[in-house]
């Protein structure tokens, strides 16, 4: 979806149920009272709207990418946090059974007591939930693990924040703002079945199996899947997907990866997967034959379509994986266009695909500049980082100005990456990138 | 705005329309607030 629509309708969800308070029937309180009920009403739209945003929906996140709907959730998420936290300490109004002359409610809050203490559950929990989220990389537990928490967290919080709003809102007394919630939360929590019980069902109708493990680098393997019994998977070169590999359908043990392959070299699925953690390390153990579901494709890595009179592909480390799939579709399809990639690494060992890069410049004429950060004896490439000063060096020209880049790499090669490009006059839309950590 | 995006990385325009949307809610709680203001004059 657009980027600006995307916007528009996220504004016109969170909004909504301020909207209807106001278009509503019930006349103004204190200045401090609607503070504080509008901003529960956002807080509560917000914690609603961050589950369309983490459902991996396609229409979301196909233009302005998945780490950028991510971040996102990961940013509005502080928003809601502040809005609930102020919520409960804007209140003017004595909490006191209704004055029976008073049928809005102008003068006092409702003294129903079951519905301030899913509130106060929720104001309590919330902040837990974001603090885990915000801290996970730093705390020792499985990245599974927390996901399952923070699902189950998140969808706790909306139910007791639908109870607290239904119950002690005064203007979720109106029949219609009381059908909106309910229906946003229907949705919310609908995306979240889709996510656990919709997408597991669709995986495994469409298995697939583990056809090949290979080494081809320091801690770094090629698996190559293929499909079982159906056509495969139609996707972009650059994109990645959730894999899931020697586990049930419906486990939440799956990672996310770039393909490596390119779509014109047949119905196979190919990654390049580096040692990181609990699951990366053991991709070396993988039998072929193992069973393999994937969710997917996802991300916007992708140069079909563009007309960049050139291609320059950045990448650091594992990176390379979803680079070199692009450079392999280009060559695939004879695309006349130069391509330059720049591929930074600390040691030499760690280059993944080599050979194939030679192949790829003497039969697709593509320059590659290697860069190493401990470069071997004898070394004659480029040596240190793939900083600013390398990309100024390699890309000089006013004609590289106007090619597309493609960066994928550590976010601090990325950053320091984009910087240089766009100092060096090449706009932000001439950039495409995917960050490997949602942080 | 788009020229202005134009001249930002992915993290820093995440930050502009991440403050744009924030000033966004903000200005229409903000509103909704002192809706009484307005409509009473
Ligand atoms: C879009 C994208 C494409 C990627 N492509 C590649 C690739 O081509 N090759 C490669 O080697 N690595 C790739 N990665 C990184 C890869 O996903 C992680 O290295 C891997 O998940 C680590 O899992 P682990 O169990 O070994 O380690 P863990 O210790 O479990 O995880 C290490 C970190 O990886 C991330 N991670 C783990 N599981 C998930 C998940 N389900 N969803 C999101 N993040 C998760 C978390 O940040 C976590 O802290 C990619 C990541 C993303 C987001």
């Amino acid at each position: 979806m657009n980027p600006r629509l995307l916007i528009a309708l996220y504004l016109l969800i969170v909004l909504l149920p301020l909207g209807l308070s106001w278009a509503g029937e019930r006349p103004p309180r204190s200045l401090w009272d609607e503070l504080a009920s509008g901003a529960g009403m956002l807080a509560f739209a917000i914690v609603l709207a961050e589950f369309l945003l983490s459902g991996r929906f396609r229409t979301v996140s196909n233009r302005i990418g998945m780490d950028v709907t991510m971040r996102f959730h990961q940013l509005l998420a502080r928003s809601a946090l502040a809005l609930a936290l102020v919520h409960p300490f804007l209140y003017s109004a004595p909490t006191k059974p209704a004055y029976p002359w008073d049928t809005t409610r102008q003068l006092t809050l409702s003294d129903d007591f079951s519905a301030y203490s899913t509130g106060l559950f929720a104001w309590l929990l919330l902040p837990v939930l974001v603090l885990l989220a915000i801290g996970r990389s730093r705390l020792d537990y499985r990245y599974e693990t927390w996901r399952l928490m923070h699902g189950i967290g998140a969808a706790l919080i909306a139910g007791l924040l639908l109870h607290h709003t239904l119950h002690a809102g005064r203007y979720s007394q109106d029949p219609l703002l009381a059908g909106v919630w309910k229906g946003l939360f229907e949705i919310a929590l609908a995306s979240l079945l889709f996510v656990y019980l919709v997408k597991p069902a669709l995986k495994r109708l469409s298995p697939w199996v583990v056809e090949r493990v290979r080494k081809v680098g320091l801690k770094t393997w090629e698996v190559t899947i293929a499909p079982q019994g159906h056509k495969g998977l139609r996707y972009q070169a650059g994109q990645f997907v959730w894999l899931n590999i020697g586990h049930g359908a419906a486990s939440l043990a799956e990672n996310p990866f770039s393909i490596s392959s390119a779509p014109a070299s047949g119905n196979r699925l190919q990654f390049i997967i580096k040692e990181l953690g609990d699951f990366t390390r053991t991709v070396g153990d993988i039998a072929p034959g193992t069973r393999a579901h994937v969710d997917g494709p996802h991300g916007n890595l992708v140069v079909t379509g563009r007309k960049e009179p050139g291609i320059a592909l950045i990448a650091g480390g594992v990176g390379i994986a979803p680079l070199i799939g692009i450079l392999r579709q280009l060559h695939y399809e004879g695309d006349a266009r130069p391509t330059t990639l720049v591929y930074g690494n600390r040691v030499a060992e760690q280059m993944a695909c080599r050979e194939e890069l030679e192949t790829l410049t003497r039969e697709h004429g593509t320059r590659v500049v290697h860069a190493l950060y401990e470069p071997p004896e004898g070394w004659t490439g480029r040596t240190g980082m793939c900083d600013g000063d390398l990309i100024r060096e390699v890309f000089d020209s006013a004609e590289a100005r106007q090619w597309l880049y493609v960066l994928c790499g550590p976010p601090a090669m990325m950053e320091v990456v984009e910087t240089a490009l766009i100092g060096m006059g090449v706009s932000a839309g001439q950039i495409l990138s995917e960050r490997f950590d949602y942080g | 705005m788009d020229r202005w995006l134009a001249k930002r990385s992915a993290e820093g325009r995440n930050r502009v329309v991440y403050r744009v949307l924030n000033l966004a809610i903000i200005l229409a709680l903000l509103l909704f607030a002192l809706r009484g203001l307005l409509t009473t004059g």
